[in-house]
């Protein structure tokens, strides 16, 4: 047996299944398959290792096919579990199909009846390959579980997972044998005990209120209540990672169980722009871009970051989730994180929930409306003393008349004027755009879904924004945010599209033109 | 009467001797066509074949065996022409026990030798009322 064959062969048979069985029986405790793994690789190199010294003790030699051996000779033999043997007679092979070989007679040790084994044997053979090959076996359990505990931890988990003994909940294995009975009325109480806090709640505050007897060990108790909560559609594990918290489903807000329509995007291509555009699209924190994993991307440390608030998610009562944004938040493997945003000012808290399949944050329609906030207002969201909370604060400033870009749909067409409108918050100049018309502008969607390229919605939207300014210019940014009133885009797709597009030249400083002939 | 256990994708199958005996043909002319040229030339005639050593694959053991299941278990069965996308599914799953030396297979791993069908499909092919090639369920002794 070659060395890689060794370690790859740890994990796939009956006997290791068997040792992990024994494993998790006198653990008492659920283990992770890396831990399962890491247990078995240690017994397997004590075991080499034994079988090593045993056979440096005997002194004897290893049987391989191809060497040619006398009577009298002693032989380990690897392969029948490194039995010793005792040549007795060598003989004439008869096959005249291969080669021509010798065949010996061997005594193995605590057998009645001799065997017989090929000798002088050219053919490839397993057994001729050296075991002393292993010397990797000189290599400590832990050192071989980081070098091989991924390659048997592969293996172990396909065995884990067709034997039916074995039970697991993400990552944690136990036996079936030795969990307790969670009966439905335990469930009950664990749903009317959740309803009551109106809040997530800990496995073990649930344990509490079971009050099992002492008998019924703490861990064994906290895996089985888990696992049945897990198992039924009515719970949710709104925790992060590694700290289970229990939520019903049926208390969920809806735009945190199905994405929000509004905030569907298509995937996003890899867009190379123009710096200056690079840099603009950089500072627009936008899930779009994703394609759906705010884990993609390694997010920079930070305490707080600031948002600039777009349509889609003004009317979603949401805020990307970006890496940037999740690396405020614990990290959770489940589809949905509960969580409390707090507000910077008033200390109110308004449960929440980081989304991982959208990459968004949900729970927010009632404070953004509370504050009369338009798309481009700014948003400052910061980590809480609590993991689970994040402070939220907008940039109040007194509500005064002020020229802005109102947005309306007429007839199916997105057009935008100038208006005097009272705005009560600190925006970004470029990207505030004040909905005059929510009904006309979905009309106005609609249309575009169905009808338009990113190109040709430019092009459409383009002559209706230059219209406001006096030089004809329109900024990079107010085209992303007004794009996405009625169409989803990412900022690296539309400043993409606007930078192939001919229709439009680059004044500088983010700003376009359109070009003669389009006018 | 004793429950007879209904048999499902990891039910042993095996080729049984005695069915050949019963239906008036001969395994070993069987086996012997379904040899490649390279041990044909070996062997012209299934009288031929007699009993050979065979080296085990796994240990180095020998044992004394017919030269026909030795051909066709360490040669002829491991050359890729003897079971092929195009070879007939009763075809292939006697080809595959012969390859197995006649050591039982199940449905699934039947299905793993040959790439063909599923394991069900298999199953049902095995239960059907015209048995083929001999393959019937292993009862142990």
């Amino acid at each position: 047996m070659a060395s890689s064959d060794f370690w790859s062969s740890i994990g796939t048979t009956p006997d290791d299944v068997e040792r992990a069985y024994a494993f998790l029986l006198e653990r008492g405790t659920a283990a992770s398959s890396r831990e399962i793994a890491a247990h078995l690789i240690e017994g397997h190199v004590r075991a080499e290792e034994k079988r090593l010294a045993e056979m440096a003790a005997h002194r004897a030699p290893t049987y391989q096919p191809q060497e040619t051996l006398a009577v009298g000779q002693q032989l380990i033999f690897p392969a029948l579990e490194s039995r010793e043997g005792l040549v007795t007679q060598v003989r004439a092979s008869d096959n005249p199909r291969l080669a021509p070989f010798q065949v010996i007679t061997v005594q193995l040790e605590g057998e009645t009846k001799p065997r017989e084994f090929a000798m002088a044997y050219v053919a490839p053979h397993p057994s001729n390959q050296d075991r002393s090959a292993l010397a990797e076996l000189t290599l400590e359990p832990e050192e071989a579980t980081a070098k091989y505990g991924e390659v048997v931890r592969a293996a172990l988990l396909q065995q884990l997972k067709a034997d039916k003994e074995f039970v697991h909940l993400d990552d944690g294995w136990f036996l079936r044998g030795l969990l307790p009975e969670i009966h439905a009325g335990y469930l009950n109480l664990a749903e009317a005990a959740i309803e009551q806090s109106n809040d997530a709640l800990r496995t073990a505050n649930l344990l509490k209120i079971f009050e099992f007897p002492d008998s019924i060990k703490q861990s064994a108790a906290t895996f089985a209540l888990n696992l049945a909560l897990a198992n039924d559609p009515r719970f949710e594990d709104v925790g992060p990672r590694g700290d289970p918290r229990w939520f019903l489903t049926r208390l969920e807000p809806m735009e945190a169980r199905e994405q929000p329509r509004i905030l569907e995007v298509a995937p996003a291509r890899k867009f190379a722009l123009p710096s200056e555009l690079e840099t603009i699209a950089a500072e627009l924190h936008d899930e779009a871009e994703l394609n759906g994993d705010a884990n993609n991307v390694p997010p920079a440390p930070r305490d707080e970051i600031t948002l600039i608030l777009t349509y889609p998610h003004r009317r979603a009562g949401t805020l990307p989730l970006t890496p940037a944004v999740r690396a405020l938040l614990p990290a959770f493997d489940h589809p949905r994180l509960r969580l409390h945003f707090v507000d910077a000012t008033t200390q109110e808290k308004i449960a929440g929930y980081a989304v991982r399949d959208g990459s968004y944050l949900a729970g927010l329609s009632n404070w953004f409306n509370a504050r009369k906030l338009s798309p481009g207002a700014y948003l400052t969201l910061k980590r809480g003393k609590d993991p689970l909370t994040l402070l939220i604060d907008y940039q109040p400033q007194r509500e005064r008349g002020l020229w802005v870009r109102v947005a309306r749909g007429i007839n199916g067409q997105l057009t935008f004027s100038q208006e005097k409108r009272p705005i009560a918050h600190k925006s970004d100049e470029e990207m505030l755009i004040v909905i005059g018309d929510p009904v006309g502008l979905e009309v106005a969607a609609q249309q575009a879904r169905e009808q338009h390229s990113l190109a040709a919605l430019l092009e459409e939207i383009f002559p209706e924004l230059a219209k406001l300014s006096g030089a004809g210019r329109v900024h990079a940014k107010t085209l992303y945010s007004a794009v996405n009133l009625i169409r989803r885009a990412g900022p690296r797709a539309v400043l993409s599209a606007l930078a192939e597009s001919s229709a439009f030249s680059s004044v500088g400083g983010g700003y376009f033109v359109l070009n003669e002939v389009r006018r | 009467m004793s429950p007879v256990a209904r048999p499902d994708t990891n039910t042993l199958f095996h080729i049984a001797s005695t069915w050949f005996e019963k239906n008036g043909r001969d395994l070993r002319a069987e086996m012997h066509a379904t040899l490649c040229d390279e041990c044909r030339a070996v062997y012209p005639t299934p009288a031929d074949a007699r009993i050979v050593d065979r080296v085990s694959p796994q240990t180095g053991e020998v044992t004394r065996v017919d030269a026909l299941w030795e051909c066709l278990a360490d040669h002829c069965g491991r050359q890729p022409e003897f079971i092929t996308p195009a070879t007939p599914l009763t075809t292939a799953i006697f080809r595959a026990l012969l390859a197995n030396g006649n050591q039982p297979m199940s449905p699934e791993q039947l299905h793993k030798r040959i790439g063909k069908s599923n394991a069900a499909g298999i199953l049902r092919v095995l239960l059907g009322a015209q048995i083929e090639h001999g393959v019937v369920p292993f009862e142990e002794k």
